[in-house]
């Protein structure tokens, strides 16, 4: 995991980077990953719901984020 | 390599959202109820009265089997873990960004962590709030809809700028330019988001508590951004160090 795909003799390059991206996750990994951050996206961000939304309320006007 | 990173975005992440949770339930909240109480008094909207509505609930007890906790310390825990959440979504979000942007970002080692915390601020917060500022509860203004939209719009436009910003510097550099004159010219990109404010219409709120509360909110998110970033920066030097005692020692590294 430490190793880097780049050759040392050249600085990595953002197409580098995405490049390694593709083959060096796990499916599980990316499942996780995805998983989390719609989870915590549509709790804070976009669940319209009354209770979920009244009981993040202090948490989202704390960080600027939209709440009627 | 990537969840190298993410990792140490989540852990940095965990960092920030305890302290961000701490400022809600210590700062925040307290703030919010005394915006609440103002609105409640100020007007008596029914239509609006849920802040007010809450307000008489908070007395209320939710009573579950042999659980029985007040709404009020139900309410604080929610918020607490919303923080939290925040700081992960952050963290989380920063660690992949770091990865990919690291080679283009200008600086080495621990300014590039910072500079690029700066543009996730500006981005997730910063332009955002130039078309959507922050209002205390009661003060009415768009339709949230309409608000989330403008919010979306302003976020992607401040990456876009951020984004623009970077990779200016990086051409002006490499084509020879001096780093004061590649400085100015990536300045404009982010420049042209103060035409932001101009595309929304002007939202009522001005007044102590309105920028007292604006302060508060600006202060919680530049501060969250502050502990993300160095703990990121100290998470990511660790984790080089790592890599290259692994490197230079390969035998101790493939014993164990």
């Amino acid at each position: 995991m430490s190793q880097s795909s780049t050759p040392a003799s050249r600085a990595p390059t953002v197409a580098d980077r995405i490049a390694a991206a593709q083959t060096s996750l796990t499916a599980t990994q990316v499942a996780l990953g995805t998983a989390l951050v719609a989870g915590l996206l549509f709790l804070l961000a976009f669940a319209g719901e009354p209770a979920v939304h009244e009981s993040l309320h202090d948490a989202r006007h704390a960080a600027g984020i939209v709440c009627h | 390599m990537l969840a190298a990173y993410a990792l140490r975005g989540l852990k940095a992440g965990a960092v920030a959202g305890v302290g961000f949770a701490l400022f809600v339930a210590l700062v925040a909240s307290p703030l919010v109820a005394v915006a609440e109480e103002r609105a409640g008094h100020h007007d008596e909207h029914a239509a609006d009265g849920e802040h007010t509505g809450e307000a008489a609930h908070a007395h209320e007890a939710i009573s579950a089997g042999p659980l029985s906790v007040s709404t009020a310390a139900l309410s604080t825990v929610t918020n607490l873990l919303g923080g939290l959440g925040w700081g992960l979504l952050l963290g989380l979000g920063f660690g992949v960004a770091y990865y990919f942007l690291e080679p283009a970002v200008p600086g080495s080692g621990d300014a590039s962590v910072y500079l690029l915390g700066a543009a996730g601020l500006l981005t997730v917060s910063g332009a955002p709030w130039l078309a959507v500022p922050p209002q205390p509860p009661g003060v009415e203004g768009a339709p949230l809809e309409t608000r989330g939209l403008r919010y979306g719009l302003a976020l992607a436009a401040g990456a876009a700028a951020c984004l623009a910003s970077g990779a200016l510097y990086g051409r002006l550099t490499t084509a020879g330019r001096g780093r004061f004159v590649a400085a100015g010219a990536a300045a404009l990109p982010l420049a042209a988001l103060l035409a932001l404010p101009g595309l929304s219409p002007p939202v009522g709120g001005a007044g102590p508590l309105v920028a007292a509360y604006r302060g508060v909110v600006l202060a919680g998110q530049v501060g969250l951004w502050l502990v993300l970033t160095t703990a990121f920066a100290r998470l990511h030097r660790r984790g080089l160090d790592r890599d290259a005692t692994a490197a230079a020692a390969p035998t101790a590294a493939a014993a164990d």
